[in-house]
């Protein structure tokens, strides 16, 4: 064993993926402690790096080759010791030359300047922050310069990088909203000409980046994301979503703010888009983000949730443009169609879907704050959504909220022949008549049913006899209970509790 | 075959009787061995010297088909005191258990024989090591000196509490 020459050692490493395994290995002798050291490839610290820039260099020096990091303070509490701030990047920039991939999670220490030693990453690519609260546009300005290879970003929770447009649009709400005088709050002091979003200009024009999502950025509207402009032709995956309470905020705008910043619609067009997730965003008058759904033609995957001002006619084209179309997910609300509420589409979209998309395998519908006694305020007919699943050879559908969805719609999806998995989440219509019909899908392996509360144990008690499920997960429906679901398939977990899902606050 | 010196081409100099020494395979097959032939194991040859090796030598991690094939190799290389340098011989039982000797200082050492997940499938040179072992059965197992100092293993030990599990 001692004489194996080296890259046979490293071969053998390499098989070796469980930590604590490395760990082991790197004690057995000096030589094995070398090998494993140049293998290490991917490390991840936070709490316990004690004291932590020392404790990194020392990893540093021990892992030259080093390309995939994440630092992640989740559940730190300062009696843990000092976290990492803006000398850990530095030591990470000088001493991990083949650093490619970087995570900070709840690195409340490190900031702009931390982020400016990136610069000298030559070979950076994914930069991922999540809740980077002291991070704002300055430090994003720095390696949107310096790293010429960032390819993918994704932050979530930087409250701090905010757009200049959207902290004055958010004021004037909030003032708008009081009924007495206060002092206007104390903004940061801005440069001239300084908008805060000239990293995003500035990696739009680079045109490096393949995929950037932008999430519960409270600073960033999603009409801050146009500024993007033309880096929208490269990116294959983007996600926009934003904080519930600043769902309003957007509708609160100010057209003269507009016009002081002309939004340009020029040049962005989204040939190369796989998957785009547009999240809470009030899209009238002014289209905003919802533009890019004019010039996608590569989607694969799509994901409207609550985007108001969905145009049908708009969905049907996209739809037609989109033939590679996999996975579809519409999270819908009901707006005010002259003296009724419904949902924005139709069942026209659905036969779109059918008859353009025929790639199309997983589709999820929900239906948010739609009263039970007014079906009508589903834009959808039962008939709809059975022909849709009939016709596409869909392995996955999910229905919340579908009150327009009984058990004769169980029957009749009961031939889907592809149908694999099935989630019924808040469907009260749905009875254990409906489980039986179900049973009957041929391919079906995994049945959730969350919320459903008129199916009971009969229901399982079917389930059982088919013999047909590997998996069945059963969360708050009160007709069932924990034993009912044994042996109503292979694997089972149950739940007696509802999840209380993300809540849409009503218009 | 000559069962004293093991070799296809005995010229009856081995005169003298061989100590032969019983080996026994994890499905209780017993192989008699000349003691020299046996000894070029290190594993072995402490086991004869601290006198464990009446009524046989258990080798539970190794089956008879594996055995055997090593007791070839430990034929082949009966005579040669120094071994390829870098040499690793795999050798490939029956029903996709793998056996990989490596040459040591003292003659052949079986590493480990497990069983391929696929057999057939060229596997790379060198062992699976098992999973969840620790340092001390890795040095036991496979003989390997350790050479750190205990200022050292402490060290290490604090490196490693660090990096946590993805």
């Amino acid at each position: 064993m001692e004489d194996l020459p080296e890259p046979l050692l490293a071969e053998i490493i390499k098989t070796i993926t469980r930590i604590s395994d490395l760990n082991s290995l790197s004690l057995v002798s000096k030589r094995l402690y070398k090998v494993e050291g140049d293998e290490r490839g991917i490390i991840c610290v936070g709490c316990g790096l004690n004291p932590a820039t020392e404790a990194l260099s020392s990893l540093c020096s021990r892992f030259p080759n080093l390309w995939k990091v994440e630092i992640n303070y989740s559940g730190w509490s300062s009696d843990q010791g000092n976290q990492l701030d803006n000398k850990g990047l530095h030591v990470l920039s000088s001493h991990c030359p083949s650093l490619t991939d970087l995570t900070l999670s709840f690195c409340s220490y490190i900031d702009d300047s931390g982020l400016g030693y990136l610069a000298n990453c030559k070979k950076l690519m994914a930069l991922r922050l999540n809740s980077a609260s002291a991070i704002s546009s300055r430090g994003l300005s720095s390696v949107a310069i310096g790293c010429k290879s960032l390819s993918t970003l994704h932050l979530t929770d930087c409250m701090n990088v905010r757009s200049m447009e959207t902290v004055l649009a958010k004021q004037e709400f909030e003032r708008a909203g009081r009924w007495y005088e206060t002092e206007p709050e104390e903004l940061e002091l801005w440069c001239p000409g300084n908008t805060g979003v000239e990293w995003l200009e500035h990696l739009g024009k680079a045109g490096s980046l393949v995929e950037l999502v932008v999430k519960d950025c409270e600073g960033l509207s999603h009409y801050d994301l146009l500024k993007f402009g033309p880096g929208f032709m490269n990116l294959q995956k983007f996600e926009f979503d934003i904080k519930n309470d600043f769902y309003w905020l957007s509708e609160a705008r100010d057209p003269s703010y507009n016009a002081r910043y002309p939004h340009k619609y020029d040049g962005i067009c989204c040939e190369n888009m796989k998957d785009l997730r547009l999240a809470k965003m009030i899209t009238q008058p002014e289209i905003g983000l919802r533009f890019l759904l004019r010039t996608c033609k590569a989607l694969e995957k799509l994901s409207l949730d609550y985007v108001i001002g969905l145009d049908e006619s708009e969905m049907i084209a996209l739809l037609q443009n989109c033939s590679n179309l996999r996975s579809i997910s519409l999270k819908l609300m009901p707006l005010r169609c002259g003296f009724d509420f419904r949902t924005p589409l139709t069942d026209d979209s659905l036969k779109a879907l059918s008859l353009f998309c025929p790639m199309l395998q997983v589709v999820e519908l929900t239906f948010a704050c739609c009263s039970s006694l007014y079906p009508t305020e589903i834009g959808f007919t039962q008939e709809g959504i059975v022909k849709l699943i009939q016709s596409c050879p869909l392995r996955a559908v999910k229905l919340n909220s579908a009150s327009i969805f009984y058990d004769e719609g169980m029957k009749a999806i009961s031939s889907a022949q592809f149908l694999e998995r099935l989630e019924l989440v808040n469907c009260k219509r749905i009875t254990d008549a409906g489980i039986a019909f179900i049973t009957r899908a041929p391919c079906l392996t995994s049945l959730t049913l969350h919320k459903c509360k008129n199916v009971s144990n009969e229901g399982m008690a079917e389930l059982a006899r088919s013999q047909k499920l590997e998996f069945l997960t059963v969360k708050g429906c009160r007709g069932i209970s924990e034993e009912a679901v044994q042996g109503a398939a292979k694997s089972v977990y149950y739940s007696a509790e509802v999840e209380i899902p993300y809540v849409i606050k009503e218009m | 075959f000559c069962e004293i010196c093991l070799t296809n081409n005995c010229d009856g100099s081995a005169g003298k009787i061989a100590t032969m020494i019983a080996l026994v395979s994890s499905d209780n097959e017993r192989f008699e061995v000349s003691e020299e032939a046996a000894s070029q194991s290190q594993t072995i040859r402490n086991m004869i010297e601290d006198g464990c090796a009446d009524g046989g030598i258990p080798l539970p991690n190794v089956t008879s088909s594996v055995l055997a094939k090593v007791l070839e190799y430990c034929n082949k290389h009966a005579a040669t005191t120094t071994p390829d340098a870098a040499s690793t011989e795999a050798v490939i039982g029956s029903a996709g258990t793998r056996a990989v000797l490596g040459p040591a200082r003292h003659g052949p050492v079986v590493l480990r024989a497990v069983p391929c997940r696929a057999a057939g499938r060229r596997c790379p040179e060198g062992c699976r090591l098992d999973e969840g072992q620790d340092a001390g059965a890795d040095q036991a197992t496979f003989k390997i000196e350790n050479d750190f100092r205990p200022e050292d293993v402490e060290k290490i030990r604090k490196e490693n509490a660090w990096a946590f599990e993805e």
